[in-house]
C-alpha cells in the first residue's frame, strides 16, 4: 500500500476501533432482540395451548392445510415482507447511531482534548475528515447489512424449526421461498444513493460538531431550526415561498434517513404493506435509485460538500487554545 | 549550525493581551532547550504555534517550514506530548501502537514494544484502565520509536509522582535524545530538569527575558554566600537577587566576575530556579 492509502485504511481502522459498540455490537442486539420476541412468540404460544384444548391440533391443521393450500407466489410474498420488515428495524437504527456520530466525530476529541494526540501524527485534516466521512456513510452501513444479514438468516431458520416442530414442512412453507440475496443486494446499493442523498445532512452535522465548544447536539438542531422558523415568517410576510422548499429539503431527508427503502406487495385482496410504505416518505428500489438523476440531489451534494469544507477548515485552522 | 527553530518579531494577540510580544530566539539542532515561565506568559502559545496550532504575526520557522502552512509536512519530523494523559481514553495500548505505526512513516514498532516491555503495561489495557504515570509511560514510548528531529514537550510530567518524572528524562536523555535531535521541554519542576537542559528560555510577559546556553550562565551568574560583614560592599556590586539562608545571604550576581566574587565569600554555581526567581521577580526583592 502506498503511504496515503495506508493512512486512510488506518483511520478507517481507528474509527472501528472507537465506534465498535454502535456499529458493530448494534445490529447484532437487534437481531437478538428480534430474537427474543420471535421465541417469546412462540413460548406464549405453548402455554396458551395448556388452556384451550385442541389449540395444537389448530395449529398444526392450519399449517397443513398452508403447506397444500396457499399458493407459493404467496407464501414467497410473505417471507420476503419478513425480510423487509425486519430491514425496518437495521434502517432506522443505524440512521440514529449515525446521527449521533456526525456530531461527535469531529467534537468528542476536542472536548477530551485527545485531539491533541491525534494532531501530533502526519495526518491533514482533510483526510482526517473524509475517513469519518467514508466510515459513517459507506463502511458503517455495509456493516450493518451485513449483521442484518447474518441475523435474518438466524431468525429464519429458528422461525423454521418451530414449524417442524408443530409437524408440518419448513421447507415447503418458509425455506424454499427465501430468496434475500436480491434484497441485501438493493439494500447495500441504496446505501450508496443514501450516502449522497444525505450528505448536506452529514457535513451540516459535522460542521455543527467541529464548531462547537459545547453542547454540540443544540449546535446541530436549533440553527436549522430557528432559520426554517425565521424564514417561514419572512415567507408569510412577502409571500414567497422559499421556505416550503426548505422545510421540504429538510424533512424529507430526515425521513428518507429513518427508512430509505421498504417495500409493498399485493397479497390477497388487499394490499400488505411493511414498514412506513403508503406514508409520503416511503420509496422503493426503483425510487431510491432514481433520486440519482435529480437535481435535488445534486443540489444537496453541493450543500453537503461546502458544509465539509466549513468542518475541514474549522479543523485545521481553529485555535483550541482555551486553556 | 542550523537552527531548528527560528523566530524573529514572533507576536501572538488574543484580543485585548500580547501573548506574544516580538519573540526572538534560535533553537540549534542537538539541544534540549527549557522554555521556562510563569503561568501565562506565553510558553503554551510559544509552543502552539511551532506547532503549527495556532496563527502568529511575525516569522517563525520550525525545520526550515513555516509551521501554520505547512503543519502536515511537519508533522513527519515533529513529535509532541502536549500535556499528560492526552491519549484517548478508549484505544487499547495495541490499538494506538497499530495506529502510529499506521500513519506515521518513521514509527518503529519493536522499538516501541521494547520501551513497553520494561513496563507494567498491557498490550490490551485501554488507555482509561491505565494510571496517569502508566499513560505518560506509554506516551513517551510512541513517541521515542519515532525518528523525529524535534520533541516538544509540554508539561509532560505534570501530576506524576517523583519515580515516574525521574524515570521520564532517564529515559528521555538515555535512550532517545542525540546528537541529531533537538528537545524542547516546558515544566514547572525545573530542579528536576535543570542536569539535562542544554540551553535556557525564560518568557516573560510574552517576552523572551534570557536565551542562554547552561555554560553562558555558568560563566555570566554566580551565587555568593556572604558573610554578615561584608553585606554592605556585596550589595555596592548591584546584584539581581537577594536572599537569606543558613545564616548567611546569598547574593546572585550577573557578570560580576569569579575573583571579585570571591572576595565576598564562598561562590557556587547557580541553580536554574533561583535564576529564574531572580530574573522574573525583577530584581532585589
Amino acid at each position: 500500500m502506498t503511504g496515503a492509502a495506508k493512512t486512510f485504511a488506518t483511520l478507517i481502522q481507528r474509527e472501528i476501533w472507537e465506534h465498535r459498540g454502535g456499529f458493530i455490537y448494534t445490529p447484532f442486539v437487534i437481531g437478538g432482540v428480534l430474537l427474543v420476541f420471535l421465541l417469546l412468540g412462540a413460548g406464549s404460544a405453548f402455554f396458551w395451548q395448556l388452556k384451550i384444548e385442541g389449540a395444537d391440533a389448530m395449529a398444526e391443521g392450519a399449517l397443513k392445510l398452508a403447506e397444500t393450500q396457499v399458493p407459493a407466489e404467496k407464501l414467497r410474498l410473505g417471507v420476503e415482507a419478513f425480510f423487509w420488515g425486519t430491514s425496518m428495524m437495521w434502517q432506522s437504527v443505524l440512521f440514529i447511531v449515525l446521527f449521533f456520530y456526525f456530531i461527535g466525530c469531529l467534537y468528542d476529541d476536542r472536548r477530551d482534548r485527545s485531539v491533541l494526540f491525534w494532531k501530533s501524527m502526519p495526518v491533514s485534516d482533510l483526510e482526517t475528515v473524509l475517513s469519518k466521512l467514508a466510515f459513517g456513510a459507506l463502511v458503517a452501513p455495509v456493516f450493518m447489512i451485513v449483521a442484518m444479514a447474518l441475523s435474518q438468516i438466524v431468525l429464519l431458520l429458528v422461525g423454521g424449526l418451530m414449524v417442524m416442530l408443530k409437524g408440518a414442512s419448513a421447507w415447503k412453507l418458509i425455506w424454499a421461498h427465501a430468496n434475500p440475496f436480491p434484497i441485501w443486494g438493493q439494500l447495500i446499493a441504496v446505501q450508496g444513493v443514501q450516502a449522497l442523498y444525505l450528505l448536506p445532512l452529514f457535513g451540516w452535522l459535522m460542521l455543527a460538531g467541529s464548531f462547537a465548544r459545547g453542547k454540540p447536539f443544540l449546535w446541530a438542531v436549533l440553527p436549522p431550526v430557528v432559520f426554517a422558523i425565521m424564514e417561514s415568517f419572512v415567507s408569510f410576510t412577502t409571500h414567497f415561498s422559499l421556505s416550503k422548499l426548505i422545510w421540504e429539503f429538510i424533512l424529507r431527508r430526515l425521513a428518507a434517513g429513518t427508512a430509505p427503502i421498504t417495500f409493498s406487495a399485493d397479497i390477497g385482496e388487499g394490499s400488505m404493506q411493511a414498514g412506513f410504505a403508503g406514508t409520503r416518505f416511503a420509496a422503493n428500489f426503483a425510487d431510491v435509485m432514481a433520486r440519482l438523476g435529480s437535481a435535488d440531489l445534486w443540489i444537496g451534494v453541493g450543500i453537503g460538500l461546502a458544509f465539509l469544507a466549513g468542518a475541514i477548515w474549522l479543523r485545521r485552522y481553529r485555535d483550541e487554545s482555551t486553556s | 549550525m542550523n537552527a531548528v527553530i527560528e523566530s524573529v518579531g514572533l507576536s501572538k494577540r488574543y484580543k485585548d493581551k500580547m501573548a506574544l510580544d516580538h519573540c526572538d530566539f534560535r533553537v540549534e539542532a542537538g539541544r534540549i532547550v527549557g522554555l521556562i515561565g510563569p503561568n501565562g506568559a506565553g510558553k503554551t502559545t510559544a509552543l502552539k504555534a511551532m506547532l503549527g496550532l495556532t496563527s502568529y504575526d511575525g516569522k517563525l520557522s520550525v525545520l526550515g517550514l513555516d509551521p501554520f502552512s505547512q503543519r502536515h509536512k511537519l508533522m513527519q519530523d515533529v513529535c509532541f506530548i502536549a500535556d499528560v494523559a492526552i491519549l484517548p481514553r478508549w484505544i487499547r495500548v495495541r490499538e494506538a501502537i497499530s495506529y502510529v505505526e499506521g500513519v506515521h512513516p518513521r514509527f518503529d514498532r519493536a522499538k516501541c514494544e521494547r520501551f513497553l516491555s520494561a513496563t507494567q503495561i498491557k498490550m490490551q489495557s485501554r488507555v482509561r484502565e491505565l494510571s496517569k504515570g502508566m499513560i505518560a509511560q506509554l506516551h513517551l514510548a510512541l513517541v521515542m520509536a519515532i525518528d523525529a528531529r524535534l520533541l516538544v514537550l509540554d508539561e509532560p510530567t505534570l501530576g506524576l509522582d517523583i519515580l515516574y518524572r525521574r524515570r521520564f528524562y532517564e529515559q528521555l536523555l538515555n535512550d532517545y535524545f542525540d546528537e541529531t535531535r533537538t528537545i524542547l521541554v516546558t515544566t514547572h519542576q525545573v530542579e528536576e530538569i535543570e542536569h539535562i537542559l542544554t540551553d535556557l528560555l525564560f518568557i516573560k510577559d510574552g517576552r523572551i527575558a534570557l536565551s542562554a546556553t547552561m555554560e553562558d550562565v555558568a560563566e555570566r551568574y554566580c551565587q555568593v554566600l556572604v558573610g554578615s560583614d561584608k553585606l554592605e560592599a556585596a550589595r555596592a556590586q548591584k546584584p539581581i537577587a537577594e536572599r537569606k539562608m543558613l545564616g548567611k545571604s546569598a547574593f546572585l550576581f550577573d557578570g560580576l566576575p569569579r575573583e571579585r566574587a570571591q572576595e565576598f565569600g564562598e561562590v557556587h554555581q547557580v541553580g536554574v530556579a533561583d535564576l529564574f526567581v531572580a530574573v522574573m521577580g525583577g530584581g532585589v526583592s
